[in-house]
């Protein structure tokens, strides 16, 4: 029995290599954390310092309102240097209620005179900074609107469901997951093909009986363990580091067997048309570098520019990206559909010219079957 | 024949090999020798003609002939991360049947690096063990192409005594080399290929003996006076540089040389040494194309 010897023989060579290991696992490892860290910081209540120079029950009953919405962290900043913080970075904003304020409110409520400035620092560059501004204009309005005496006539419950059912983790896991399976997959075909070209050994496996079908099966049953290991790896980290559970199911194991597949296909192509060994893996890094960039893996698509955007359409990685995020995270049954449907067909294809090219080009294993 | 469209690579050659010996394709590079092989191994199919080993046809009976065969293709090296013993058995669990790993291992000296890796061996043995990879089969037509290409002098001896090793097991080896050194001490027979047709074969003797031209009188490094008086008492003689070459008639060289001797001793002239060099298929291939088949060798 040829196959589980070769996917024994081919398991053996990659833990053997630590290039190998290294880039099929722990780079997309580095990749999840590194993202996870700088962009999946948990988006609750932003911090708001204040002073209140004033002390009197309106500046208190201010304070108490803005601490009601729950949109922001209420940190006194009475003894502090807020101005030289906010100059260092050190906080997004404060607010000051300078003295008088009570009364001033008061003295603006008989006659027309208006009352005394909340002061509000921020610092532009932090975007929180003016989303705690809005919350602050709002809360003021409330109290404009009850000491005019007015009554609530209109009332908004706004649902933020979107980004309450989907943090930035939970969108990076499955695009991490994809980005590897593509990265992997792609860099071990083009490799493999390129150097059993240069060394002859699709020569010699032409001149065995073994079977072009037999020898591709081999190759997919390993590709797919060494992915289900890098899935498993991704899962445990996602676990432990970033606390995320994410769905499992049999749609989840189809993308990581289709999306194998497509990427395999990808790169017997590439192989088949550069034919030098390095250039070959030139060729697929400056491919794979811009897919995983561009294809929904770190970034969601609809944030880029359209232009991005197009090549982001083009990229089978992207249904590869959506596919898993939708069986994973989502739960989006017509996604999941769409997605599959187009990774099985685009599996199907590529590998399909893959094999066809392979065997015109006599440059693959595949050559076996011209014979 | 074998075409690549309006080239041809092979056109219309014609030959037989026997059972148990090892039979040499001689020629330079783009000669048209891998194309032959290839042909022979099912790799590439013929334009027109027909091409039958063992009594299989190569368009027919290319699953029967596979398992009979055994290939070194042309600059093979096998995987590196595995060891020599995994990389041999690798390729035997490619037929139904393979032959003992560890006999093989023995018999092409490789039992102290059985549990080396691939990437670990010296050229040689690199070399060695897609020799016993190709034999994993238990063949009946050992075939190995440019098996010493690129190797050191001491490493090409070693491989040569492995291939020496297939023919004392019986196997019949069907060689490829630009070397014609190596067709001389591993042929039985040699078959000299140039732009794809067969233009002689034989045993390297015959070869020599039909197209070689004879051997040759050498006088090294003689005196002017020396290379004056010897070139007019010697027929046939040319002057080449400082030396004097006359070539010596078949089955009489001993008088010419008698007289050399006597024309140096009796004018009491200078020569350096004096040598007979037989000639050798590098002769025979200048002589039946003009061309050199070594690059650098006049």
């Amino acid at each position: 029995m040829f196959m589980p010897y070769d996917v024994l023989c081919s398991l053996k060579m990659l833990f053997r290599n630590k290039a190998w290991i290294f880039f099929t696992f722990a780079f997309p490892l580095v990749f999840f954390l590194i993202f996870g860290y700088l962009l999946g910081a948990p988006a609750g209540a932003t911090t708001l310092y204040f002073v209140d120079h004033d002390n009197t029950a309106t500046s208190t009953a201010f304070i108490n309102a803005l601490n009601a919405t729950g949109a922001v962290n209420l940190i006194n900043g009475s003894n502090m240097d807020l101005a030289q913080s906010l100059k260092d970075g050190n906080i997004a904003i404060y607010l000051d209620i300078p003295q008088g304020f009570e009364n001033s409110v008061m003295a603006a409520k008989q006659g027309n005179t208006s009352a005394e400035n909340l002061q509000i620092y921020y610092d532009r560059s932090k975007t929180t900074s003016l989303a705690t501004v809005s919350v602050i204009e709002q809360v003021m309005n409330g109290f404009n609107l009850k000491l005019e005496g007015a009554k609530d006539v209109m009332n908004a419950t706004t649902h933020d469901e979107a980004t309450a059912s989907i943090s930035y983790l939970e969108f990076l896991l499955p695009g991490i997951i994809g980005m590897s399976i593509m990265s992997a997959s792609l860099m071990s075909t083009v490799g493999l093909s390129a150097s059993n070209r240069a060394k002859g050994v699709f020569r010699k496996l032409a001149t065995t009986p073994i079977s072009a079908v037999e020898w591709n099966a081999a190759k997919i049953l390993y590709q797919t363990i060494v992915m289900i290991i890098m899935v498993a790896l991704c899962l445990l980290v996602g676990l432990l580091v970033f606390g995320l559970h994410p769905t499992i199911n049999i749609s989840t194991i189809v993308f990581v067997i289709a999306g194998s597949i497509v990427f395999a296909g990808l790169g017997m192509i590439i192989a088949s048309f550069v034919k030098d060994e390095e250039m070959a893996g030139n060729a697929a890094s400056i491919i794979s570098f811009p897919m995983m960039f561009l294809s929904g893996s770190l970034f969601p698509v609809d944030q880029m520019p359209w232009f991005l955007q197009i090549i982001a359409k083009i990229s089978p990685l992207t249904y590869l990206n959506d596919g898993l995020r939708a069986a994973m995270i989502t739960g989006n049954s017509s996604m999941i559909l769409t997605s599959m449907a187009i990774v099985l067909v685009l599996a199907a294809v590529l590998f399909g010219i893959g094999v066809v090219n392979g065997r015109t080009t006599k440059l693959s294993f595949l050559s076996i079957l011209l014979c | 024949m074998k075409k690549y469209g309006k080239f041809t690579a092979v056109d219309s050659i014609s030959f037989s090999i026997r059972r148990g010996e090892i039979y040499a394709f001689l020629g330079p590079n783009g000669a048209g020798k891998t194309t032959t092989v290839e042909t022979l191994e099912c790799l590439k199919t013929p334009t027109s003609g027909s091409v039958s080993i063992m009594g299989y046809d190569v368009r027919k009976d290319e699953m029967k002939i596979k398992s009979r065969i055994g290939v070194l293709p042309q600059s093979f090296s096998t995987y590196d991360w595995l060891t020599v013993y995994e990389n041999i058995k690798y390729f035997g669990k490619m037929y139904p049947k393979h032959a003992d790993i560890d006999r093989l291992i023995n018999i092409f000296g490789l039992k102290e690096k059985r549990n080396a890796l691939f990437r670990s061996l010296s050229g040689g043995l690199k070399q060695r063990v897609g020799i016993a990879i190709a034999l994993i089969n238990d063949p009946e037509i050992v075939f190995l192409d440019e098996p010493t290409t690129g190797l050191d002098p001491k490493a090409r001896r070693d491989v040569w005594a492995a291939i020496k090793e297939l023919k004392s097991h019986g196997k019949t080896v069907l060689l490829t080399t630009h070397y014609m050194d190596e067709a001389y001490y591993l042929a039985d027979r040699i078959c000299i290929i140039h732009k794809g047709k067969i233009i002689a074969e034989g045993t390297p003797e015959d070869l020599i003996n039909r197209y070689g031209g004879g051997n040759t009188l050498i006088l090294r490094e003689c005196s002017p006076e020396a290379l004056e008086h010897l070139a007019h008492d010697m027929p046939g003689s040319r002057v080449v540089g400082n030396d004097l070459q006359t070539p010596l008639p078949e089955g009489n060289g001993m008088e010419s040389i008698i007289k050399a001797v006597s024309v140096i001793n009796g004018d009491k002239l200078s020569c350096k040494e004096i040598y007979v060099k037989k000639s050798s298929l590098e002769d025979v291939f200048l002589n039946l194309t003009g061309e050199a088949l070594t690059e650098g060798v006049p």
